[in-house]
């Protein structure tokens, strides 16, 4: 019996669509971005394409926090999706990442347990014993991954991160650079983005997120019912 | 380090930066109207201030930083908004959604101030029908 995986990445599961859609794109597109981004916005609300492939509705809440969202990944700051759970937080920044990058596998999960390391680099530590701070020793988390080949990084519960671990994004935010002090020499971030999303309401045991940091996020909240916003508040 | 002293200057300071990014993102963004320019920054000073430039009426001030680097973010965000979802038009509808949310950062209630400003001071302002509609709209 074959075995199937249970959730395939997005980009996997509608590649037919992004395929159709990379063909039939023609307007120029940014740098490191697979589509357009009228494209990524065909891929996301759907819609019937010039040879008839038909894209599915990726979302069906305001088109315009979708349109704020893809200016955003290109802006000068990283893209911040904020909304009560079960908005499609997570879901919108799958898509997106998929459609712009093509390749949605670059992930973190934010947890009260998470170290510095996961955001920015490790060390094998026996190829550091071994010969001392090198490149080959060096583990890069996913941020660094994203950095080095322009795409889109997604961290997801932000919120649940210790304020003080989150500080270590200050840097790569507003200074668009990660120093590895131990090799001097940095990595830059070249219109990287970086998808973030945090719950809206703060729940027992989640934490602040710093001014300093909300500094180099422009956040969008995603759709959800006026009352439910009012409750919320 | 002190805010700039003046309108001028502050105009000046976030004209600069802006035509910056815009060079290092190798798209052609649409032109910012120098009334545009002019109404974000006096829009900044009086919610920072808590009066209008005339200094004859008092508002209500905000705690948000709403410095010249978030002025230069906001236009920054709204040019490539408008160059890729609004026929490379910018207008009052792609950067007050930015201005919401520089204030929405420090509090969710505190887009409150902007209404509030909206309705009192720019209501009356016969040239800002259209960011007085806008906001309204978007608030």
């Amino acid at each position: 019996m074959a075995l199937e995986i249970i959730r395939p990445f997005a980009e996997e599961q509608y590649a037919n669509e992004i395929q159709a859609l990379i063909q039939q794109d023609h307007l120029p597109k940014p740098r490191n971005w697979k589509l357009s981004p009228a494209a990524v916005l065909v891929y996301m609300t759907g819609g019937k394409l010039a040879d008839g492939t038909v894209i599915s509705t990726k979302y069906y809440g305001s088109r315009r926090t979708l349109e704020l969202a893809i200016a955003t990944l290109l802006s000068d700051r990283a893209l911040l999706l904020t909304g009560i759970p079960g908005t499609a937080k997570t879901w919108v920044a799958e898509h997106l990442t998929a459609a712009v990058s093509g390749d949605s596998s670059l992930l973190i999960q934010g947890t009260t347990g998470i170290s510095e390391d996961q955001l920015r680099y490790g060390w094998n530590y026996a190829a550091l014993l071994a010969g001392g701070p090198s490149e080959q020793a060096l583990v890069p988390s996913p941020v660094m991954r994203a950095m080095e080949s322009g795409q889109i990084v997604r961290l997801e519960e932000l919120t649940r991160i210790p304020t003080e671990i989150q500080d270590a994004l200050i840097t790569v935010l507003s200074e668009k650079t990660l120093p590895i002090p131990e090799l001097n020499r940095r990595y830059m971030l070249y219109r990287v983005s970086i998808s973030l999303r945090r719950r809206m309401i703060r729940t027992k045991g989640s934490m602040r997120c710093r001014r300093r940091l909300k500094e180099g996020l422009i956040s969008w909240s995603c759709h959800c019912p006026l009352r439910w916003k009012k409750k919320y508040r | 380090m002190p805010l700039p002293a003046t309108l001028e200057e502050e105009v000046q300071i976030v004209q600069n930066r802006v035509t910056e990014m815009e060079r290092m993102l190798e798209i052609p963004l649409p032109e910012i109207k120098a009334r545009q320019m002019e109404q974000l920054v006096t829009l900044f000073r009086e919610l920072r201030d808590g009066k209008t430039l005339d200094g004859k009426q008092k508002i209500r001030s905000s705690k948000a930083h709403l410095s010249p680097a978030e002025a230069i973010s906001i236009l920054h965000h709204a040019r490539i908004h408008s160059h890729y979802f609004n026929k490379n038009q910018l207008s009052a509808d792609q950067i007050l959604p930015g201005v919401i949310n520089a204030l929405r950062h420090i509090d969710e209630d505190e887009p409150a101030v902007l209404q509030e400003y909206n309705e009192t001071i720019l209501k009356k302002r016969s040239d800002w029908k259209d960011w007085y509609q806008a906001l309204k709209e978007l608030l």
